[in-house]
């Protein structure tokens, strides 16, 4: 069970003085169960590589592999695809358009053909997931606050029950309370639901408090790919590609250059937080 | 994809012909357009033709690129060969069959029509290749400001083009990613008859709309933050101001249609 890119190239408006070659020979392999953080700079390719990974997109060259089969070789079903691989795009709230809560969580879902029970069952089983009760049914999605909004959006998405969740940015534009709510509903998602979730962000701090496994992208290639630990261990590579590591990574380092001897690899805060009291101790013992 | 669509179609090189003032290349199109329908002899027109030559050699733009906006006015180039062909009357009759009937007048004004037809549309193409659509109403604006002695509003239709013009690859881009997150829940726009393809506009069209209305209160506010309030006494970032380029550009297109004139006389 695997999400594969095999040499993937995408070249945006070939053929014209314009041309831009986005992605280059790009090999990545996502295993089911994964929870993935793709990072990097504006522009560096990482929403149109996203998009190769449901069939949006198609690549100029290479292949892109569901369960090993290449999903642009003739007659694949993209859009039985597309429910195996649920993608929730930037400000996803931008694409409601239903009149009410429920129908537009049942929209996903009901393209995928199946009975009006299973529709309905899949959409209250979204919404329970998401933290939206029944209460929320019947109110227009154009009334709702931003953080409801997104998780009307995303319940949208996983109404259809995916295997696989790409996710572009959820937390743009939301107020701390409300990213915190959706980064934990991913996180749920993925240990008791078994859904791999890839996560597209900006946040170094979100990437490290939540991912397994982090992938750069620069200028169309994987620059980096290793647990938060490796990726942010080559932080002043990050920050030549515009990127950073999280502040804790930096206070760990400042904090060996005056002398503390800190374990420098942390990135979460409570990581952090053992390795300064560690180092504290192991001071105070000499 | 939708984001594919282009209004105006500029091509990006740097060229004479892309440099031109937006006003010198309008009239030079607009003059150039005339003198088609002056020309009345072979010379007159082999003398457009080279003047077309000279623009689109200069303008590096690849000439299958013009060629390619005579496909939309394959139909009506045809209609009106075979209304001039069969239609005209006069003397000699070169072929005559029951009803159908081509005449020498009727041969050459075929001819004629539809070497017309083919360089007005190219010469125009030519103009939208070399010219941003922001130019060209930039161009508009200041060429037709005498038409506001009659009261005619030409900063404010002027602003609004360029709005409208703006907002086309936004909203382009914009309809273009509703639809991949609709797609991505599994919508279908490729499929199905007339009504289940209009019934699938509907995900597609109701965000666009939203969306085309925040944007629109967002840009009015931004406006009027920065003391927007109309065409009086506003200056231009990049006022447009004619070079020796476009002076010898007149120059070209007058002499260019003094000869197709005086053919018309002399010929």
């Amino acid at each position: 069970m695997s999400l594969e890119c095999r040499k993937l190239n995408y070249i945006y408006g070939a053929g014209l003085p314009t041309q831009v070659h986005v992605l280059k020979d790009i090999d990545l392999t996502i295993t089911k169960g994964e929870f993935v953080g793709i990072i990097g700079h504006t522009g560096s390719g990482k929403s149109t590589l996203i998009q190769h990974l449901n069939g949006l997109l198609r690549a100029t060259s290479g292949q892109v592999c569901f369960d090993g089969t290449d999903i642009f070789s003739d007659g694949y079903d993209r859009r039985a695809l597309r429910g195996k691989v649920g993608m929730v795009f930037q400000y996803p709230e931008h694409q409601l358009f239903e009149a009410d809560v429920f129908s537009d969580v049942c929209f996903g879902p009901r393209n995928l053909g199946l009975s009006d029970e299973e529709i309905k069952a899949r959409a209250r089983w979204a919404m329970e997931l998401v933290g939206l009760g029944p209460e929320y049914d019947n109110r227009s999605p154009f009334e709702l606050s931003g953080g409801q909004k997104r998780r009307v959006a995303i319940a949208g998405v996983l109404a259809m029950r995916p295997d696989y969740l790409i996710l572009d940015e959820p937390t743009a534009g939301l107020d701390p309370g409300g990213r915190d709510d959706i980064l934990d509903v991913l996180k749920m998602l993925h240990e008791e639901q078994g859904i791999s979730v890839i996560l597209v962000s900006h946040s170094m701090e979100d990437v490290a408090n939540y991912v397994q496994r982090i992938v750069v992208v620069q200028d169309g290639r994987i620059a980096l790919d290793g647990t938060p630990r490796e990726v942010f261990r080559h932080y002043r590579e990050l920050e030549e590609y515009g990127l950073s590591a999280p502040q804790v990574t930096y206070i760990a380092h400042a904090l060996r250059e005056r002398g503390l001897m800190v374990d420098p690899d942390v990135t979460t805060v409570e990581e952090a937080r053992d390795a300064i009291l560690q180092a504290l101790r192991a001071n105070s013992q000499q | 994809m939708l984001k594919d669509m282009t209004l105006g179609q500029y091509y990006p090189v740097d060229s004479v012909i892309h440099r031109l003032d937006p006003r010198t290349k309008l009239s030079a199109t607009m003059l150039y357009i005339i003198s088609l329908f002056l020309a009345n002899h072979p010379l007159a027109y082999l003398c457009s033709f080279l003047f077309f030559a000279l623009a689109v050699g200069l303008s590096r733009v690849p000439f299958r690129y013009i060629a390619k906006g005579l496909k939309p006015i394959f139909v009506l180039l045809a209609l009106s060969v075979f209304f001039n062909l069969f239609l005209t009357g006069g003397e000699p009759v070169l072929f005559q069959w029951k009803i159908i009937r081509i005449t020498g007048p009727g041969l050459r004004q075929a001819i004629y029509m539809a070497i017309r037809l083919v360089f007005l549309v190219m010469g125009s193409a030519l103009m939208t290749y070399t010219t941003t659509p922001n130019a060209l109403t930039d161009g508009m604006e200041k060429g037709l400001r005498f038409l506001k002695v009659v009261h005619v509003p030409v900063h404010e239709i002027a602003m609004m083009m360029s709005i409208a013009l703006r907002f086309i690859p936004i909203l382009a881009e914009e309809a273009d990613k509703i639809q991949k997150a609709q797609m991505a829940r599994g919508a279908n726009f490729e499929e199905g008859g007339v009504i289940a393809r209009a019934k699938a506009m509907i995900p597609l069209l109701v965000p666009l709309f939203i969306s085309a209305f925040r944007r629109a209160t967002d840009l009015a506010m931004a406006m009027e933050a920065r003391c927007y309030h109309g065409g009086e006494g506003r200056t231009k970032m990049y006022p447009l101001k004619y070079q020796r380029r476009d002076a010898i550009a007149y120059l070209i297109v007058f002499v260019y249609l003094g000869i197709v004139i005086a053919m018309r006389i002399l010929l």
